[in-house]
């Protein structure tokens, strides 16, 4: 008979060959992802132009090094970054519907964004073109400032109160509260600004190009570094506050870490993609339910690589020959996202009615 | 039977909670506590006195309001969370939901204030586990799914939780609310074997005085506006302590049966002949009943009735109402025949 020891370190183990799983899924779609779009491109060229030969249409090189490589990479970095920041949220509030936006990060960026686009008119006009709404400067700053501010003002609550409950309450409140100013705003907006503004807030994949790209991707692995630094505290967390306090973990500094790994990976994330919707709440629960356990030793890679393929997985159907250049991702996410949560829950018997 | 030593002192205690501006809510004060290796103590106090608070205070949840607690000389508001969590380990009457994870995987936690920032568990740590796990009683469970357990289950594992995390001192804060009956005992027992065979210092709360009273190796009660008066429970009864503390207009402490007795409608005086468990029985039924029982001997007038308890028929009682004799097999029976006639 096997010991339960033995038990263990095998289930731990079954889960890393999980893992690898997902990354051969996650290599596939990264090939499928370059071939796929308005322009199909066969499989021996993308092999040739990946390994830096040079193959008879340039435009296809083009098409792959310029356009879909850096889209495919950001799909990963954010998916990667939502499924996380999604997971930290639900296990520190112990909510099930929590996600990266619960913080009101992403409605900071929004108004910070909103602020830019439709209010701050500088010398020689307005400089947001339409078809240059993401990957600007200006719009990457101001979500960055608006985003900050409020993870500065939550930061500062965590400190201060003694349950998470209330920080969860103020997170939310907020988001209500700023999405009413960016209301106000709009508003009072011109038709262009107001147009450039809702088609950020339907979010890409597409617009981080490659001078970008250090900053964008440096940022998440620095949010993910914290996050795997946490993983022991988030376990204790399971147990809820009072019995991790007991495990030895120190909540006050655990829970501000968390918030602000939360917060960085959110913010940049919405940045760089505009509020991304869905991902940050499906992921986790796919991961739990993939693994079949909460440990978050073995999550938080699973997070990661579930969140990165669903991320590419959307950005695929968003790109679609038929959809004619690009669907915006968020419509994508939504539309995947929430079926997949509602099948997650039917799944799961404790939450049948016994007939 | 060695004398144990101490693992916690109170000194000068006052618990509560910080009130706004000035006053803070005072439940209890001057608690000078001791708890020893190998002993259990069982906490007893009515609602609201101040028995979760004071786990809370000793676990480092919450701050004294005057006066110390102190670990083997250390003063626990002084140390250091990682310090606290290996010298007092604390189940809590909440209860824990952890998602999807094996009991194995709930009492491998026990070992996070041991193990490294990515919480990697040694060859060590997994002996520990299992050592945990038989001395809980659920060795079979390992690889069963912790959120589809019994509620008497699920407090066993955090139980062996607690014992993975190696602490000279136990506080468990109602470990047996909401169980059936044969489960409290399991947990009492196994915490008693704690105590005596691993020579921890277990504090519990309890409303279970019974079980209390046959488990205890010192009992502590607490009231409200009463000091915390503590020593071995048959002390505390022959002092009629628990009296004072849980007498209340309609119940009454049997110094006698250790039981709590409760008031009832006096129904008026019967005779009881007899002997045997069958007579005892009788002696409660009629008792519960209002009645009030006399032996042939010390009868007085005015009895209503006369029960023998039959010693060669074995099913059968007599009753005896004005001067009617009924035959009767059971309790229930005598007590619609006497309904009827009285």
């Amino acid at each position: 008979m096997k010991s339960a020891t033995t038990i263990y370190v095998e289930h731990k183990k079954n889960a890393v060959i999980k893992l690898f799983g997902i990354l051969i899924l996650i290599a596939v779609f990264f090939v499928l992802n370059i071939a796929w779009g308005s322009v199909f491109i066969p499989f021996s060229q993308i092999i040739k132009v990946l390994s830096g030969g040079d193959i008879e249409n340039v435009s296809w090189t083009n098409i792959i090094l310029n356009t879909r490589l850096p889209q495919i990479i950001t799909s990963i970095l954010a998916g990667a970054a939502l499924g996380l920041a999604g997971l930290m949220m639900q296990t520190l509030f112990r909510n099930p519907l929590a996600g990266p936006s619960v913080l009101g990060v992403s409605s900071g960026a929004s108004l910070g964004v909103a602020i830019m686009m439709m209010f701050i008119t500088l010398p020689g006009g307005k400089f947001i073109v339409m078809n240059q709404v993401f990957g600007n400067f200006s719009v990457i700053f101001s979500a960055f400032a608006g985003a900050f501010a409020v993870l500065l003002l939550i930061g500062v609550l965590a400190g201060r109160f003694k349950s998470s409950t209330i920080i969860l309450i103020i997170g939310i409140m907020l988001g209500y509260a700023i999405s009413a100013i960016v209301g106000v705003l709009q508003f009072y907006s011109l038709k262009e600004d107001l147009q450039a503004f809702v088609i950020w807030g339907l979010g890409s994949f597409a617009n981080v190009s490659w001078d970008r790209m250090g900053f964008f991707a440096s940022i998440i692995f620095m949010g993910i570094l914290l996050a795997i630094m946490l993983a022991k505290p988030l376990n204790a967390l399971l147990f809820g506050e009072n019995y991790a306090q007991n495990l030895g973990i120190n909540l006050k500094k655990s829970r501000i870490l968390i918030i602000v790994s939360t917060g960085i990976l959110t913010a940049a994330v919405t940045a760089y993609c505009g509020p991304i919707a869905f991902i940050g709440l499906a992921v986790p629960h796919l991961s739990r339910n993939l693994f079949k356990t909460s440990d978050h030793l073995i999550n938080i890679p699973g997070v990661i690589l579930t969140g990165a393929l669903l991320a590419l997985f959307c950005n695929l159907i968003a790109r679609l020959p038929g959809f004619d250049g690009a669907l915006p991702i968020n419509a994508i996410t939504s539309i995947i996202g929430a079926p997949v949560v509602i099948w997650i829950i039917l799944r799961r018997n404790e939450f049948r009615v016994q007939s | 039977m060695k004398t144990g030593r101490n693992v916690m002192i109170t000194s000068n205690l006052g618990i509560g909670y910080p009130g706004k501006v000035r006053r803070n809510i005072i439940l209890q004060n001057h608690l000078n506590l001791v708890l020893k290796t190998g002993e259990l103590v069982c906490l007893l106090g009515p609602n609201g006195c101040g028995k979760s608070t004071l786990i809370r205070t000793l676990s480092g949840f919450q701050p004294p309001l005057d006066g110390m607690v102190k670990i083997f000389d250390r003063v626990l508001t002084e140390m250091a969370p990682a310090e606290v969590s290996r010298s007092v380990s604390v189940t809590l009457t909440e209860p824990v939901d952890v998602g999807n994870m094996t009991v194995f995987a709930v009492v491998a936690f026990g070992r996070s204030p041991y193990t490294g920032f990515l919480g990697k568990l040694t060859h060590n740590d997994f002996e520990i586990i299992q050592k945990s796990l038989e001395n809980a009683g659920i060795s079979h469970l390992h690889n069963r799914q912790f959120n589809l357990l019994s509620d008497g289950e699920k407090q066993k594992v955090m139980i062996a939780k607690s014992l993975a995390q190696e602490t000279p001192l136990l506080l468990l804060d109602e470990p047996t609310a909401f169980l059936d009956f044969p489960s409290k005992i399991e947990i009492l027992q196994l915490l008693r074997n704690a105590a005596w065979e691993q020579e921890k210092a277990i504090l519990l709360t309890t409303h279970d005085l019974n079980l209390a009273l046959k488990f205890a190796d010192k009992i502590w009660l607490m009231g409200a506006d009463m000091p915390v008066i503590t020593g071995v429970p048959e002390d505390l009864i022959l002092k009629n302590e628990f009296g004072k503390y849980f007498n209340k207009e309609k119940t009454r402490f049997d110094i006698l049966s250790g039981n709590f007795s409760f008031e009832v409608k006096e129904m008026g005086q019967v005779v009881l002949k007899g002997s045997g468990l069958k007579y005892d029985w009788m002696v409660k039924a009629l008792q519960r009943k209002g009645f009030t029982v006399f032996t042939p001997e010390n009868s007085s007038s005015d009895t209503l009735a006369i029960i023998k308890v039959n010693l060669e028929n074995e099913d059968v009682f007599e009753l005896k109402i004005s001067d009617r004799v009924y035959k009767i097999n059971s309790i229930e029976e005598l007590f619609e025949k006497m309904d009827f006639s009285v």
